[in-house]
């Protein structure tokens, strides 16, 4: 838009502008510059029509001199100064002095230094003019310029001046023509629009309006120019030139180097390779070399027609964007190629196990190429080079045997020979591999293990094994109780059976550890076993509180063992103390605690029968229980025995204790008795629980089922009078006489069978044994029941499967009810006169046993029983 | 009858707490240090006033007894208890239950070059075996230690050293009895426990030693010291002696407001038996709280011990646990809970 409003006004600001221009006061030699802003009265109006301009940009205050030229000598005829302004219009003016003019000679305006208003010429004053450092130049003929009497010097007549300056010598005619060629060579649209493109093209053109109008090439090139005449560079308008002429080339196959093509230029330059053949080549711009990319083969033509032809263009273009082109033509020759060659080897990796003797065969030398003539030798050289020999077909050769532990690689430089010379030099790896043949070596190891540790605890590793050259394929343990300790291939040694410390504290071995080329020397494995306090064994101290210890430890039977068997070392204790604590380990052997008896004595109503039994009794074994009570019993009783338990007064805290504890024992093992005699399986006949009638005769226990239990009391009751029939409506039968041997005794029993229940629900069978010769009329304690070593006598019973065993006691007797009781009889004696603990037994007594003055029998017993 | 058993053990945990510890300084640190060694009068206060202990006392239970008296109270309160208890001592068979007590009621002041203390100490250590109630010790066997003393510290200081001695005369009265279950059951009261048959009293003289030299200029303000306990022996004839005792520490304060000591006991071996762990303790407090907060750790036979502290006003409360042994040589953990009045 600046641009079209300028143009606009160019012809009314020329037509009105009363600008003044710098007038020159000329002679021949001198020229004079006057300053018409300042020297009115010499003012010089210059003409608008003959206006000359001076337009890198616009040019304000550069000098401009007018030179005639002859041949090449130069005759200055005015210098002036371009005008300074505000506008595009008004910068860079100056007179074209055209009185001074003659027709056919040619003149040269120069134009130096100024500051350009316009670089970027885009018809915008800049603010801040650049100075210009430099020259440019018009170079017109007379008669051109009275003709056009509007000129301008731009970067176009300044490249015009620069490809004429060498011809200046020419003729006038000569220098028009060759004017006219490059104006035709650069401008590539009519400047002035007159329809041809010649000299007043170059005179009239415009940078800001006509750049377009330039051949694309001088459109990028006046830019740098510009840029070179504003820093006074000069400027390059020479193509590039190729220094050798001859364009055909020819080279032998197999080569690829083609050719050093220099290009000469002032500026640097950008080669290309052009044409169809172009791929096959390469140009090095620092080297110069021109190569094909791959060997050239004459056999076998690698360029585009196949005719060992390459066409390949070679265009060279400078800064300045001046281009120059060549053709070349590279000929391929033939050339004979059974040329004799000399042998050519590879690196080679060669391997060998060590130990292998002298003159062992490592490996064959790698021949890539044996060369035109036969191989006649190797040769060999380095550090390692007399370690090794090869021979003429390069199979290598060890000197002596190698020993991988020592060094496990050599290295040789390997060179060949034929008739036509030596061959390159390779290296040659030889690579020793080990082969097993050290045997593992082990030390003296110490180690720790607690006792007691459990069977398969890894207590350790021996890490001091040398493996020798292969690995561990087993560790072996030897020695006295080496059974005791195992050991794995990774020296993990762990507990093979239980470790007393008290027994065995250290365990002297020795091991060995094995690999494939065999055993390793012995070496000693000292295994320390470290005491842990147990609470048992010789951890108790060997006194009372030891003793007691061992006790609360449930550990009975070291008490026992101690006390029965070592007696001689608790000589601190007396027999009774020494008594007290057998006796606890036998009431302990039996499962009780004195605070499980009280327990049960404190927590249920006195008069409970069943509670009390259940609880005191649970699920423990009463045969047992009562065997290890009885025990118990003995040593107790051999303590109070003579002495008033019921009075303690001088009694020792033994005697005492003793009294008291005898009583828990009785009353307990009396219970156990009952629970024996009792303790049906109550599953057995759940079935009759529904329909019982506690008051009915059935229930004789009183515990409101019909089990097992009423089947013994009803023995009981059968026992101490044959012809009592329990309660009514409980129907007993007698089912003969059995025999039962047990380790060669015989025992003859009578078989009841008792029929439990009643007419409602019906009745179910029980069998009970009793004794009327060896235990004194007796029902037999009965567990669970037997099937064997039963001789029936007499009628037969419903199947020997229902006979209940007979318990046996510590003697292997059979058990009854009646030695039981009997046995137990009249405990409350053993409590102190009102203490309340008597008072407590003695209504227990009473309800076990029937008896209320403490003598206390199988009549007691089977009168409780029918009457409650 | 056995609700009467509980009724035992309610009996003995609730006995007056009267007793010094043996010696005291189980938990480590700077409070009744002088019966570590008598030097250190000076390390309780700081000033020259008159300083009035009217109650410095703790109760300790080890985690047996702690873990008995919750399941006592809870069977105590079952409907069932009876049973219950009976259970509960069945399950402790073969367990040391115990306590301990102690108080030291002292007037004291430290002065520049002469300190001196006047005080009375009272300990108690209860241990009670829970066994089968078959063997010869009965149910329940039972061990009580008390002391009495009175006991009085000098100090002296010169320049870097100081010089102290203790002169105890103590009383000491033990107690060992092994209840029967009828015992349990039937006897209503321990009131008379010390009075009867199974106790012994005897009087015994004690004399300590012992020196503290700190180091001069010292940022660290660092203590060296040694003391000789019971020199000679202190002996209670049959039931019993103080062992002499040489033992040397270390005492330091690396930061403010901390304080670590480290104490190497009886370097000679003239008590049996002892081991590292016997011997080796280590205490480190930090104050908090303008010194009012005391939070403590260190190590005793060979476990590690930490407490609590609080002081307000002329009240101080601490909270501590260690382990130590029981007179049956086997370790246990113990919990103590101590209350001071001082002005």
């Amino acid at each position: 838009m600046k641009q079209l409003f300028l143009i606009l006004i160019l012809p009314l600001f020329i037509a009105c502008n009363d600008n003044t221009f710098p007038s020159i006061s000329n002679d021949t030699n001198q020229t004079v510059i006057e300053d018409n802003n300042t020297s009115e009265d010499n003012e010089t109006v210059i003409e608008p029509s003959l206006l000359g301009k001076a337009q890198l940009g616009v040019l304000s205050k550069a000098t401009v001199k007018l030179y005639e030229l002859n041949k090449e000598e130069r005759k200055l005829l005015a210098t002036e100064l371009t005008t300074s302004g505000d506008s595009i219009e008004s910068i860079g003016n100056f007179n074209l002095n055209l009185e001074k003019l003659e027709d056919d000679k040619f003149y040269l305006y120069e134009v130096e230094g100024g500051e350009d208003y316009d670089v970027e010429d885009d018809g915008v004053i800049n603010e801040t003019p650049t100075s210009n450092t430099g020259l440019f130049h018009l170079l017109v003929k007379g008669s051109h310029v009275k003709t056009l009497k509007t000129v301008q010097v731009t970067v176009l007549s300044e490249i015009i001046y620069q490809k004429l300056n060498s011809s200046l010598s020419l003729e006038v005619s000569e220098i028009e023509i060759k004017m006219q060629e490059f104006a035709q060579e650069i401008i590539q649209e009519d400047v002035n629009s007159d329809g041809f493109i010649g000299i007043e093209d170059i005179l009239k053109f415009n940078p800001i309006f006509d750049k377009t109008k330039l051949q694309i090439d001088y459109q990028n090139k006046i830019t740098k120019v510009i840029d070179d005449i504003l820093n006074n560079n000069s400027s390059d308008f020479v193509a590039p030139v190729f220094k050798d002429e001859n364009s055909t080339i020819k080279i032998n196959e197999n080569l690829t180097f083609v050719k050093n093509i220099e290009i000469e230029d002032s500026s640097s330059l950008s080669i290309s390779l052009l044409g169809v053949d172009a791929n096959n080549f390469s140009y090095n711009p620092t080297t110069k070399e021109l190569s094909l990319l791959t060997k050239a083969d004459f056999e076998n033509p690698h360029d585009n027609d196949k005719d060992n032809i390459f066409e390949l263009t070679v265009q060279a273009v400078d800064d300045y964007f001046n281009s120059t082109t060549k053709v070349f033509s590279i000929h391929i020759l033939d050339v004979n190629e059974t040329i004799p060659q000399v042998p050519s080897l590879k690196d080679s990796n060669l391997s060998i196990p060590e130990n292998n003797g002298s003159n062992a065969f490592i490996g064959t030398i790698i021949i890539e190429n044996e060369g035109t003539s036969p191989i006649s030798s190797f040769s060999l050289t380095g550090d390692d080079a007399t370690l090794f020999t090869v021979d003429k077909e390069g199979k290598l050769f060890s000197v002596d045997s190698f020993n991988y532990e020592e060094k496990n690689s050599y290295t040789v430089t390997v060179e060949a020979n034929n008739t036509v010379g030596k061959s390159n030099l390779v290296t040659v790896i030889i690579q020793i591999e080990d082969v097993p043949d050290i045997k593992p070596t082990v030390q003296d190891v110490s180690i720790n293990v607690l006792e007691n540790s459990a069977i398969g605890t890894m207590i350790g590793t021996i890490s001091t094994i040398e493996n020798g050259d292969s690995n561990i394929t087993s560790i072996s343990i030897s020695g006295v109780n080496s059974s005791y300790f195992q050991i794995n291939p990774n020296g993990e040694i762990s507990v093979h059976a239980y470790l007393d410390y008290e027994t065995n504290t250290n365990y002297y071995l020795q091991y060995r550890a094995t690999n494939i080329v065999g055993d390793s020397e012995d070496a000693s494995l000292t295994i320390n076993v470290d005491n842990v306090f147990e609470n048992s064994g010789s951890d108790y101290a060997v006194t009372e509180s030891g003793i007691q210890s061992a006790l609360d430890n449930a550990d009975y039977s070291f008490v026992l063992t101690q006390l029965l068997n070592n007696r001689d070392d608790y000589n601190d204790l007396d027999d009774d103390t020494v008594n007290t604590n057998i006796a606890g380990a036998y009431v302990g052997s039996s499962g009780y605690t004195v605070y499980d008896i009280t327990g049960a004595m404190s927590d249920g109503n006195t008069s409970s029968f069943n509670d009390f039994v259940n609880d005191i009794t649970k699920e423990n074994d009463s045969v047992a229980t009562i065997n290890q009570l009885k025990q118990a019993d003995t040593y107790y009783s051999d303590i109070v025995e003579g002495l008033d338990c019921n009075d303690t007064t001088g009694l020792t805290e033994v005697q005492k204790d003793a009294c008291y504890n005898l009583g828990l024992v009785r009353l307990t093992s009396l219970t156990n008795s009952v629970k024996l005699l009792f303790g049906g399986d109550a599953t057995t006949v759940q079935k009759w629980a529904n329909g019982v009638d506690e008051n009915s005769s059935d229930d004789l226990n009183g515990n409101t089922v019909l089990d097992t239990s009423d089947a013994s009391a009803c023995a009981i009751v059968y026992a101490n009078d044959p012809n009592d029939n329990c309660k009514d409506g409980t129907i007993y039968s007698y089912r003969g006489a059995v025999q039962f041997t047990n380790q060669g005794k015989e025992y003859n029993l009578t078989l009841l069978e008792i029929d439990v229940g009643n007419t409602t629900n019906g009745y179910q069978s029980f069998y009970q044994l009793i004794s009327s010769n060896a235990n004194n009329n007796t029902p037999i304690l009965t567990s669970g029941v037997c099937d064997t070593s039963f001789i029936e006598t007499s009628e037969v019973a419903d199947g020997i499967n229902y006979f209940p065993c007979p318990a046996l006691d510590e003697n292997q007797d059979v058990m009854g009810i009646k030695q039981s009781i009997e046995g137990v009889a009249n405990i409350q004696d053993l409590f102190p006169a009102g203490d309340e603990t008597k008072t407590t037994i003695e209504s227990y007594i009473s309800n076990i046993t029937g008896s209320t003055d403490g003598t206390i029998g199988l009549d007691n017993l089977a009168e409780y029983l029918r009457t409650h | 009858m056995i609700k009467k058993i509980s009724l035992f053990f309610l009996t003995l945990v609730t006995l007056e707490a009267e007793s010094l510890s043996s010696l005291v300084t189980q938990r480590g640190g700077i409070s009744n240090a002088i019966f570590l060694n008598p030097a250190k009068l000076q390390n309780n206060q700081n000033d020259s006033t008159l300083k009035v202990d009217f109650i410095n006392s703790s109760l300790n239970l080890s985690d047996d007894s702690l873990n008995f008296l919750k399941e006592l109270r809870s069977a105590s309160s079952s409907s069932n208890k009876n049973k219950e208890i009976s259970q509960l001592l069945k399950k402790n068979i073969g367990n040391t239950l115990s306590f301990s007590a102690y108080n030291f009621s002292s007037i004291s002041q430290v002065q520049e070059d002469l300190s001196w203390s006047v005080g009375i100490v009272n300990t108690i250590d209860g241990y009670f075996i829970t066994h089968t109630g078959f063997g010869s010790k009965g149910a329940m066997e039972s061990f009580i230690e008390k002391y009495k003393a009175l006991v009085t510290t000098v100090n002296v200081k010169q320049e870097q050293l100081t010089y102290g001695i203790n002169i105890k005369a103590i009383e000491k009265t033990q107690s060992m009895y092994n209840f029967s279950i009828t015992e349990m059951i039937d006897n209503s009261s321990f009131s008379s426990y010390f009075d009867n048959k199974n106790s012994q009293d005897e009087q015994a003289m004690g004399l300590d030693a012992g020196v503290v030299y700190a180091l001069p200029k010292d940022d660290f303000h660092t203590q060296l010291s040694l003391s000789l306990l019971n020199i000679g022996n202190t002996s209670f004839k049959t039931i019993g002696v103080l062992p002499s005792s040489t033992n040397m520490g270390l005492s330091l304060a690396p930061y403010e407001n901390t304080f670590v000591q480290i104490d190497y006991l009886d370097i000679f071996k003239h008590q049996e038996n002892q081991h590292f762990e016997d011997t080796f303790r280590l205490y480190v407090s930090q104050d908090f709280l303008s010194n009012s907060l005391k939070i403590n750790s260190g190590i005793l036979q060979n476990a590690l011990t930490f407490g609590v502290e609080y002081d307000y006003s002329v009240i101080n409360i601490g909270l501590h646990s260690y382990k130590t042994k029981a007179y049956n040589g086997q370790k246990e953990r113990k919990y103590e809970l101590s209350l001071a009045l001082s002005w």
